[in-house]
């Protein structure tokens, strides 16, 4: 086989491999982008679970019943409330790190480092037996004029390689459409819900704190000593809300590029247009947390809480 | 959040900041009870409705540890094959250097 042989078979095998290696970009960054939403997924329902128990540890001191064995009663039921919660919370919370181990698995695969070897082996492989045709052809005379075939021999394998990695990937996507297309349905369900319970406590707590820490001092005359303190950081939880529709709003767009990838509509454009928003996801718990770190917490000590 | 959730959120909500001050002991008695009460439906019925969506997906999760297992098998496959790959490469050096040195 002479040079121009092995530039044909190159040149149809990039025309091939192209668009393969091309797909295996785009799984790539979507598989990322997964994780990363599985990572803050998983923060907001820790946070969540963190409000729980606070509003919990807040609203049993309040109103709280003259007669001991009433006490005793709404002290049972509300501990099993809070503990009915905080388990599906922590369901969800296990669900979806499943979910991240999937996605884990697949970027193992897709940036699986045994290609390169692969290709290599193949390559040593391919490249020995052409010298030993050489040999054999030209009564094992030098291999030395073959030498610069060895470079296209190598990358062939290399592209070969690609392509294999990239139907196989294409396979496992096609193989897992239904099951990872059903749970992402499923799991935008559970986001809708751990969100909304996490405003609602987080309400809550801002409301408790308000009547205990500013609206009954000022209605029973009582001294208003750190009063003003206490009213400006009042205001200040109230300013920094959370935008958790643009959490929900992100997971829409990797819904999306989901369905894409699955429907083989590879566009890298509109993958990246559905990423860009995506990837906004990354980091959104953290600055999250940092803005409730004003939750109040001071009407009573939480420190000693345990999340699990 | 359903609309009977979030009526009673509300509800609650608005509960929290009323002025008990002036109440009578019976209406303080009728106060306390109504936020025992909700204080105890709104987390079970959160809990209710994030446990139905619960079950759907562990009623995935057979089908999703599969899919993590095929995905392992297909990276150990992979490996497998690399192991072929570098025994056969290996084969073919040993070969030609054994043509060498009997040529």
């Amino acid at each position: 086989m002479n040079i121009n042989n092995y530039a044909t078979i190159a040149a149809s095998t990039v025309f091939v491999t192209a668009c393969a290696t091309n797909n295996i970009h785009n799984n790539a960054a979507v598989t990322e982008a997964s994780l990363a939403y599985v990572e803050e997924f998983d923060k907001l329902i820790g946070e969540t679970l963190t409000h729980v128990y606070q509003v919990d540890a807040n609203e049993l001191p309040e109103n709280r019943p003259a007669k001991r064995e009433n006490k005793k009663a709404r002290l049972n039921k509300k501990t099993e409330a809070t503990l009915n919660l905080a388990d599906e919370l922590i369901q969800t919370r296990k669900t979806n790190k499943q979910l991240g181990r999937y996605f884990k698995a697949l970027q193992a695969l897709i940036n699986n480092p045994s290609r390169d070897s692969m290709s290599d082996s193949l390559g040593n492989i391919v490249s020995n037996i052409a010298k030993e045709n050489h040999r054999q052809k030209n009564k094992y005379e030098t291999y030395a004029s073959s030498y610069e075939n060895e470079s296209y021999l190598r990358k062939l394998s290399s592209m070969a390689v690609n392509a294999h990695y990239a139907k196989s990937i294409k396979d496992i996507l096609r193989r897992d459409k239904d099951t990872i297309s059903q749970y992402i349905a499923l799991q935008q369900k559970q986001l809708d819900f751990v969100a909304s319970t996490y405003k609602r406590h987080k309400e809550t707590a801002h409301r408790l704190y308000f009547k205990t820490e500013l609206q009954d001092p000022y209605l029973n005359d009582k001294p208003l000593i750190g009063w003003v303190a206490r009213r400006l950081e009042w205001f200040e939880m109230r300013q920094t809300e959370p935008d958790l529709e643009a959490l929900m709003d992100n997971y829409n767009d990797l819904k999306k590029a989901w369905a894409r990838l699955f429907q083989e509509k590879i566009d890298a454009v509109s993958i990246n247009h559905s990423l860009s928003d995506a990837n906004q996801l990354i980091g959104f718990v953290s600055k999250l947390r940092s803005k409730t770190d004003t939750v109040p917490t001071t009407l009573i000590d939480l420190s000693t809480i345990d999340t699990p | 959040m359903t609309t009977h959730l979030a009526n009673l959120v509300d509800k609650y909500h608005n509960l929290i900041l009323l002025d008990t001050e002036n109440l009578s002991p019976e209406g303080k008695e009728k106060y306390v009870e109504n936020m025992h009460k909700l204080e105890i439906m709104i987390p079970n019925l959160e809990a209710k409705q994030l446990h139905s969506v619960n079950q759907q997906v562990l009623s995935e999760t057979a089908n999703l540890n599969e899919a993590i297992d095929k995905l392992s098998n297909t990276a150990l496959s992979d490996d497998i094959y690399l192991a072929l790959c570098n025994a056969v490469s290996n084969s073919i050096d040993i070969i030609g250097s054994l043509l060498g040195t009997a040529l």
